[in-house]
């Protein structure tokens, strides 16, 4: 995994001063767990990824379907659709998810054969 | 090929059931003398195809024959369906974690034809937290290669097949599944093999005398929120007239005409959509 440009230059400078005061013997051991803190927050800065299928294109519509990736891992969801973290689309942006692909309209220029789960939505933090 | 005849065990409107959802369960039909030995045996073999069960009678009479599952078989795929030509076995030891995993097997086709028959037989008892197999009911009228569908995990209806030792429960080939999460310890087996269809479909099972074909319920109990309630009740007829080798003489029009339910109730004598000489 590829670790953002701005954590590498931020984790460098820590590094920097932690020599410097190497240098200067006033390093402690907080300033090493400055560092350590720093990759733990760059390792934790990946995509996480929300499946929702609706049962309909509305952002307020029922949730039948839910799958969830965070921090690069797939998280065992519950079978009780009541225990799902969201019950509609909109639970979910309005707790920071946003929408990255709305349901596939192109499937719908079929209306002989049902296709999938449903409406799929893919958002991502 | 072996072949079985016996007498068929299911009625039009448990048909319509099979059409409707995909599966269904026969409870606890396996003796307990049985299950066991058959829980003894995948010991010794406790490879994924344990095909030396097809060399055992006891197995062959007790389970591929059992008088209630081979019953419904033949109702399903005529006289003298063909015997399965593998065994196989999932055995997993429990517990253990399961996240996505949805598939329908390989080789799947869209229904309405159902020329094999996929069936499962728990020879333990299958609690939920030993991982039950997980079915996705009526998926078998939806379209989706099983490589559109890895990214899926919780599904709101989905139905774990939890049920006592001896219980065999049969599919269509198409449908759904997966297995689930179990959190209790031990060795679950699940046997799993295929019947198949050597005779054109016929309506060919128990007749109820008193069924109407013009009154019977395509509906699934609860809405089902893929599809529209009118292609809810279209998708089990096609199925079920397939079945009867009378597939040819239906033609789909549509709005709340037949197969829709409430429009029967309301037919009083006019049943639009039902072909005249399938009443």
């Amino acid at each position: 995994m590829a670790v953002p440009t701005v954590h590498l230059t931020r984790i460098r400078n820590q590094l920097e001063q932690c020599r410097n005061k190497l240098a200067q013997g006033s390093l402690m051991l907080d300033d090493l767990q400055t560092i350590i803190d720093a990759l733990d927050e760059a390792n934790r800065n990946v995509q996480d990824i929300l499946y929702i299928q609706a049962t309909d294109t509305a952002l307020e519509s029922p949730v039948l379907g839910m799958s969830l990736y965070t921090n690069g891992e797939r998280i065992p969801l519950p079978s009780d659709r009541t225990d799902w973290p969201y019950q509609s689309v909109i639970e979910a942006v309005r707790d920071g998810w946003r929408i990255i692909s709305f349901p596939n309209m192109a499937l719908m220029m079929d209306d002989s054969t049902t296709y999938g789960l449903g409406c799929e939505f893919i958002l991502e933090k | 090929m072996k072949t079985y005849d016996c007498k068929p065990t299911l009625t039009d409107q448990q048909i319509i059931e099979f059409c409707k959802y995909g599966y269904l369960m026969l409870e606890a039909v396996v003796p307990d003398e049985i299950n066991k030995r058959v829980i003894a045996f995948c010991d010794v073999h406790p490879e994924g195809n344990p095909n030396d069960f097809l060399k055992e009678a006891w197995f062959v009479d007790e389970v591929l024959c059992n008088v209630l599952a081979a019953g419904a078989v033949r109702s399903l795929l005529g006289r003298d369906f063909g015997m399965p030509l593998t065994i196989s076995n999932h055995r997993v030891h429990c517990p253990r974690t399961v996240n996505g995993g949805w598939h329908r097997d390989d080789g799947s086709q869209q229904v309405p034809k159902v020329n094999y028959l996929q069936v499962f037989y728990y020879p333990q008892a299958a609690p939920l937290e030993m991982g039950p197999t997980e079915l996705l009911p009526g998926s078998h009228h939806l379209s989706t290669s099983s490589h559109f569908m890895k990214h899926l995990d919780a599904i709101a209806d989905a139905h774990k097949t939890a049920a006592p030792a001896g219980s065999i429960f049969i599919t269509v080939y198409s449908i759904w599944h997966r297995a689930s999460t179990a959190t209790a310890a031990g060795i679950r087996n699940l046997i799993k093999y295929t019947y198949w269809r050597t005779v054109a479909p016929t309506r060919d099972w128990v007749i109820d005398p008193a069924f109407r074909l013009e009154n019977a319920d395509f509906a699934t109990g609860s809405p089902e929120p893929r599809r529209d309630w009118s292609r809810v009740c279209h998708d089990a007829a096609r199925m079920y007239l397939w079945l009867r080798g009378e597939l040819d003489n239906y033609e789909w029009i549509g709005g709340l005409a037949w197969p829709a339910t409430a429009t029967a109730a309301q037919a009083k004598g006019f049943c639009p959509g039902l072909p005249t000489d399938l009443a």
